[in-house]
């Protein structure tokens, strides 16, 4: 009662008293957004479209964009779900277990945050490029890896590698064990305990986790831009693909296959809004106990 | 069933969490675990669930030694202080978990599944909240759910980690005498952890004091309330004044006491500095020269001493700690 009070008066006042400074960063942050995140975008749509639906389509049919197409869902088919597998395997070690070097792997784990994507992109040159240190051994096997499939992969399963690990650990260290203790006493085995009841406390925010690096590595230019050798048809994703385009000076083109990828880029945020909310429900629920 | 303890230590880095622990739990019994927190109750708790393991030591359930066994194969029912219920199933869910657990040959039906769940929730009186989520229910609830939870699987023994620690008083109290009832009727080998001194004279038959990851003594509540075995079981098991005496200390209970409005042979003065009326008790603060912790003296309230008294005033007051102990009069 007596806090809702002061919480009323403390409204009244800051609206009577401050309005202009209020109204004021409200339009800033407006004027932000719609200068640089919006009209953006609707410039991409309206370049895209510039000369009818015909040539758009054309663009995004055109094989070298099909080709790239398919190669970033290649990419993101990959990575993703060996992310999944390995950020629920990490977030698990470092939540739920005691060990030496904790610390170390937690570190680790945020790595490819701090490195630059090209700078990832040059270790995995240096590694397994002609010149490399595997390049050799890799050559004489007849294996490609650099200037390949296998390399983008690679590349695009580095940068994105910590994007689930690091949702869930805050999650499952909140959990705790005893949930898990409470199935392993009543009987579950090891894989019963986590179907039943690992996974389904962690559900939301493995979703919000994948939606993210999904995200990732569908835009992931730098590292797999080093890695990649740009031949088209080949070794091209959607972004390297844009950006030849763009540098031949076929705008409309390059322009349509940007907006192939925004729309992507769409949908996964629409994923990722849908999974905050539950998320944001659930914690309101475990926050009234 | 009963549980035999042999022998167990456990380290946590430097930190000895249990010393030399041999402790024989008989069948049917009700033994709580009693001493003050990072005493190494809960932790011998978890051991005799199988969730820790022993450094040294073994556990046998009934003879049969099951320290070598995995947490699942023990068939041991377990009530955590916060529950650890399931928070994504309903009541039900949670309650019918550790039966749709079983290897396929031994689960029984879905059928069979609902009517020992439901057998369950009447219980524990909630059957009529079967489709609510955990966090929809009263602390007390959940207590009563976790619990229906653990006896689901038939366990051989029952194991209660501080059950009633996170519930208010009232409810508290009427938990732990409907556990008691519980355990009259189910007779379920049974420990608990506390380190509420009255929570453990109430519903245990048998309670073992422990300081420092070891065991200070083992009896009935009756038994180590009177003949406590140290001076760390005394002070644990209640009140306890001070008072020194030429130099020698002597310690009593506040109720161990006789009062007197005038000078009588072996009482001494002291001023009154407080009264406070405790229901059935009055507790009286007095002040004696010569030591600084005060004496606190419980009579009735209706005691002839307690008549027009007040602060400041002198009592004579004798310590009576020979007095015979309620339950020794009745031959308990």
């Amino acid at each position: 009662m007596n806090t809702a009070t002061l919480a009323a008066a403390g409204v009244s006042r800051t609206r009577r008293g401050a309005p202009w400074g209020r109204r004021l960063l409200i339009l800033a942050a407006w004027l932000v957004f719609v200068l640089f995140l919006l009209l953006p975008l609707l410039i991409v749509i309206n370049e895209a479209l510039k000369q009818g639906f015909g040539t758009f389509f054309a663009a995004i049919l055109e094989p070298d964009a099909v080709a790239a197409l398919k190669l970033t869902l290649i990419a993101v088919g990959i990575s993703v779900p060996l992310n999944l597998v390995f950020g629920v395997a990490a977030a698990w070690c470092v939540s739920k277990y005691e060990f030496r070097g904790k610390s170390i792997l937690v570190t680790l784990i945020d790595l490819p945050f701090s490195v630059s994507p090209v700078i990832a992109g040059l270790i995995y040159v240096l590694l397994f490029g002609a010149q490399g240190w595997f390049g050799p051994w890799l050559m004489d096997r007849d294996i490609q890896i650099v200037f390949a499939v296998p390399g983008i992969v690679l590349a695009t399963l580095f940068v994105t590698v910590p994007f689930v690990a690091r949702e869930l650990i805050p999650l499952m260290q909140e959990q705790g064990t005893q949930e898990e203790e409470a199935a392993r006493l009543l009987g579950a085995s090891g894989w019963q305990m986590f179907w039943h009841v690992t996974l389904p406390n962690i559900r939301w925010g493995l979703i919000y986790g994948v939606v993210l690096c999904t995200a990732r590595a569908m835009g992931e230019f730098g590292a797999v831009s080093v890695v990649s050798g740009h031949i088209r048809g080949l070794t091209n994703t959607l972004p390297l693909h844009v950006e030849i385009l763009y540098n031949e000076y076929n705008h409309v083109a390059a322009f349509s296959v940007a907006s192939l990828l925004l729309a992507l880029a769409l949908l996964i945020l629409l994923l990722k809004q849908w999974s905050e909310a539950r998320i944001n429900r659930l914690k309101a629920a475990a926050a009234q106990e | 069933m009963s549980i035999e303890i042999r022998q167990v230590n456990k380290r946590f880095g430097t930190f000895q969490a249990l010393k030399d622990i041999d402790l024989t739990i008989e069948s049917g019994e009700l033994v709580a675990l009693l001493g003050p927190s990072g005493c190494g109750k809960t932790t011998l708790l978890r051991i005799i669930a199988g969730l820790e393991a022993p450094d040294t030591g073994r556990i046998a359930f009934h003879g049969e030694d099951v320290s070598s066994r995995e947490v699942r194969e023990r068939n041991v029912g377990f009530v955590f202080q916060h529950y650890a219920l399931f928070r994504h199933m309903t009541v039900f869910d949670n309650v019918a978990f550790g039966l749709r657990m079983k290897p396929r040959r031994q689960r029984p039906s879905e059928a069979v599944i609902a009517e020992k769940v439901h057998e369950l929730l009447n219980l524990v009186q909630l059957d009529w909240i079967a489709d609510r989520y955990p966090e929809q229910l009263s602390g007390g609830q959940r207590q009563r759910i976790a619990l229906a939870r653990a006896l689901a699987v038939e366990p051989r023994v029952l194991l209660l980690d501080e059950p009633f620690g996170a519930l208010d008083a009232k409810v508290r109290k009427e938990l732990r005498r409907w556990l008691a009832r519980l355990h009259e009727e189910v007779h379920l080998t049974s420990v608990f952890v506390t380190h509420d001194q009255e929570e453990a004279m109430e519903v245990a038959d048998r309670i073992v004091v422990m300081n420092k990851g070891v065991i200070e003594q083992i009896g009935s509540p009756g038994e180590v309330y009177a003949n406590p075995a140290s001076d760390f079981v005394y002070h644990f098991l209640g009140d306890a004044n001070r008072l020194d005496l030429a130099g020698q200390a002597v310690l009593f209970r506040p109720h161990e006491i006789s009062l007197s409005r005038q000078a009588e042979t072996g009482h001494l003065p002291a001023e009154v500095r407080d009264i406070r009326p405790l229901g059935a008790l009055t507790r009286v603060t007095l002040k004696v020269s010569g030591q600084d912790d005060p004496i606190e003296a419980e009579v009735a309230k209706n005691h002839v001493t307690l008549a027009g008294l007040s602060r400041g005033e002198t009592l004579y007051f004798r310590p009576n700690a020979e007095q015979p102990e309620p339950w020794e009069e009745r031959g308990l």
